[in-house]
């Protein structure tokens, strides 16, 4: 027994040890007093007439609320945050506040202010998603991780392309749904921080915020993400939101159980979005079909609902890497497959993607490096998708037509 | 524990050369899965360790230097693995041990594996969980070097009985907190192969019996010489290491399941162990039925 006590005090000494070698953490964004910071514009229910206003505040103060004012209206609303605290890791201090904005009107710009203590924030716009049926584009990103220096460079990109999208005869970009990823060590408030001021640069010059769609990715571990991002605290991050009213956009979890609760959900709402509306696009973190990596238990419980409920686009992330497989159904080249893209370079070191996999021939695929964001853009025949790399090169560019009714009777057994 | 029916010296012989036999062939077998995690699979927390920036903890090598060195030391590993069989050389064994705890370290400095999310520990702290899931898999071989150096065989066989409480304790905790993937496991295991739609509060409640077991196993372990708790971790070890060929398929989970190996081949040494010294409650005499058993084994 004496033995046994000697190797529990050297097992201490160890841990001793490695806790002590682990180096310190890294500076947070500075945040001072309660001066409003790290803003963010959350979309998780229906941005048609709802979003989270985010920020963060080093103190954490009494009065927390936000100015809204429509466009063309008179009068600024109030809005008090809803949900005020601190973030439960223990360092950095932090606190976060969250406005729920409510009862919005569609596809509406509105100027917005965010107030903590008497401490304001300069003055931001942003539009809230359409009610109609025109052409809406957003962003597709991932693994924004690491690589610090190129994530920044990254949002700046993000703002432009923002920026530029609003022009005249130009199709505006709605929002940045993320893949997942967004930190390294989930669990630490030190690298959320710099997250969330890098995130900053994703307004534009004028002050237009960039709504978020977030996805947890395997590195997104622990509580603060749902802290972060306004979901109950318990929550599994699995929710869809329409980008009008013809565009479904299903955010999944592989971060939590893929073959339970969540798969049953999945399903009905699958075959719920999928009557209602022309396009079906499910993002989620961990690939199906790797370009990279191994693939992940989704692959053999929920590629066939995708391929039941005949989904558009599965935007994956995780690999490092641009993939964008041909259609893909029963384990082959199909046209009325679904299409894979994404893998991740939102500032993320790049992997060399596997050209031998079946899924990754060229001229039907295409698969390279190199960071960047996805834009898809929804019309009423096809979905434009566009690989745009760090400097606004354009690297892949593919259309993928609207799916017949035809097809989708003849492939959803549900009808 | 209390006197029970003496063994044969020669048989005390006979279970010393088991547990050293028993260790050597986990540890080819790990060494067999490693080869195939590192140069079939590639995606390791080594790799990705090797290849993540510096800003984040990694070491910032390229992609082609961090294959090329993986791809060595899964090699290294397997050709270490064969020796081992051969012969036992301390110096391979040795290597082995530095193999197993920089794989230890490369999950702990990129955070792989299950994220321990507890309100009381700081994540530096709780990012060192991969040394309490890994125990096992240094502890095999680091336990057949102590019992080939035939000085430290006490030492060799405590350690072993840590390991495996360790590892208890620390997939008990994965358990107890609901790991996603053994919720999936459970549910998937349930469908394809009894037919069974297994619900997740069903599979929940399972897991939360299952960390139960494993928690009392693990003390169990280091407290007593009951060999029943020993047994069961055989035979969970076991089962849970070759549940990963039964989800991924063979070509994809072979080589998980052999680098767990030290799962069921560490508890097993320990429990031949046991057997070795039932007869006696003087550790010396059973170091010494051990130190020869293993002399016979490494000298065949």
């Amino acid at each position: 027994m004496r033995k046994n006590w000697g190797i529990a005090v050297y097992i201490c000494i160890c841990v001793a040890l490695l806790i002590c070698a682990q180096p310190a953490a890294l500076a947070d964004a500075k945040l001072e007093g309660t001066q409003p910071a790290q803003w963010r514009l959350i979309w998780t229910d229906n941005p048609a007439t709802s979003a989270t206003l985010s920020w963060n505040t080093a103190a954490a103060g009494e009065v927390h609320r936000v100015h809204l004012q429509a466009e063309g209206a008179e009068q600024a609303a109030t809005i008090d945050a809803a949900r005020n605290g601190r973030y439960s890791a223990k360092s950095p201090e932090l606190y976060f506040h969250h406005a729920r904005l409510t009862d919005l009107k569609p596809a509406t710009k509105y100027l917005v202010t965010i107030e903590s203590d008497g401490q304001r924030s300069p003055p931001m716009v942003f539009v809230t998603a359409p009610t109609e049926d025109v052409t809406v584009s957003i962003l597709f990103g991932a693994d924004s991780r690491s690589g610090w220096k190129a994530r920044r460079e990254m949002n700046a990109m993000l703002a432009r392309m923002v920026a530029e999208s609003t022009q005249a005869d130009r199709v505006p970009i709605l929002a940045l749904a993320h893949g997942g990823d967004f930190i390294y060590s989930g669990a630490r408030l030190d690298e959320w921080s710099r997250w969330m001021s890098d995130h900053e640069l994703t307004v534009g010059a004028d002050g237009r915020l960039l709504p978020i769609i977030p996805t947890r990715g395997n590195h997104d571990v622990g509580k603060l993400f749902n802290e972060i991002f306004d979901f109950p605290a318990k929550d599994k991050n699995y929710y869809a939101v329409n980008l009008g009213p013809q565009v479904r956009l299903v955010t999944l979890n592989t971060e939590t159980s893929v073959t339970g609760k969540q798969l049953t959900w999945m399903k009905s709402e699958l075959a719920s979005a999928r009557r209602k509306h022309r396009w079906l696009v499910v993002q989620y973190h961990r690939p199906a079909f790797p370009a990279v990596k191994a693939p992940w238990i989704n692959l053999t419980s929920w590629v066939p609902v995708f391929e039941q409920y005949n989904i558009d686009l599965a935007c994956e992330g995780d690999g490092h890497c641009i993939k964008r497989t041909p259609p893909l159904r029963d384990f082959a080249i199909d046209p009325t497959g679904v299409v894979y893209i994404g893998e991740g370079g939102l500032g993320v070191g790049q992997r060399a993607p596997k050209a031998g996999r079946w899924y990754l021939q060229e001229p039907q695929a295409k698969i390279g490096q190199g960071h960047h964001v996805q834009l898809l853009t929804f019309d009423r025949d096809k979905i434009t998708y566009r690989v745009v790399l760090l400097g606004g090169e354009v690297f892949d560019e593919h259309h993928l037509p609207v799916r017949s009714k035809e097809s989708d009777n003849a492939k959803d057994p549900a009808k | 524990m209390g006197t029970m029916n003496c063994l044969p010296h020669s048989e005390n012989q006979r279970c010393g050369s088991a547990v050293v036999w028993v260790l050597r062939i986990t540890v080819a077998l790990q060494c067999l899965g490693n080869w195939g995690w590192f140069t079939r699979y590639v995606e390791t927390p080594l790799l990705h360790w090797m290849l993540g920036p510096a800003d984040i903890g990694g070491l910032g090598w390229s992609e082609a230097s961090a294959l090329a060195t993986q791809q060595g030391l899964g090699w290294l590993a397997l050709a270490a693995g064969v020796l081992v069989l051969v012969r036992p050389w301390a110096a391979v064994l040795g290597l082995l041990v530095l193999l197993q705890i920089l794989i230890a370290t490369a999950m702990w400095r990129i955070d792989d594996g299950f994220s321990l999310q507890v309100d009381w520990l700081e994540p530096q702290v709780t990012a060192l969980f991969p040394f309490a899931t890994q125990s096992a898999r240094i502890a095999a071989p680091l336990g057949l070097l102590l019992l080939v150096s035939k000085t430290h065989v006490s030492s060799a066989i405590a350690i072993l009985r840590w390991a495996a409480a360790i590892t208890f304790i620390a997939h008990g905790t994965e358990a107890a907190l609901k790991h996603p993937f053994f919720v999936d496991l459970l549910i998937s295991t349930s469908q394809n192969y009894l037919g069974l739609r297994m619900s997740e509060p069903t599979a929940e409640w399972l897991l939360e019996l299952i960390a139960l077991a494993d928690f009392v196993v693990a003390v169990a372990v280091v407290t007593t010489r009951w060999r029943w708790a020993g047994w069961w971790m055989v035979f969970w070890g076991g089962l849970t290491a070759s549940s990963r060929v039964l989800v991924f398929g063979l070509s994809a989970g072979w080589f998980q399941t052999l680098t767990r190996t030290p799962h069921l081949g560490v508890p097993l040494a320990v429990v031949l162990a046991w057997h070795a010294i039932r007869c006696s409650d003087k550790p010396s005499t059973a170091a010494e039925a051990l130190v020869e058993g293993s002399s016979n084994s490494s000298e065949e």
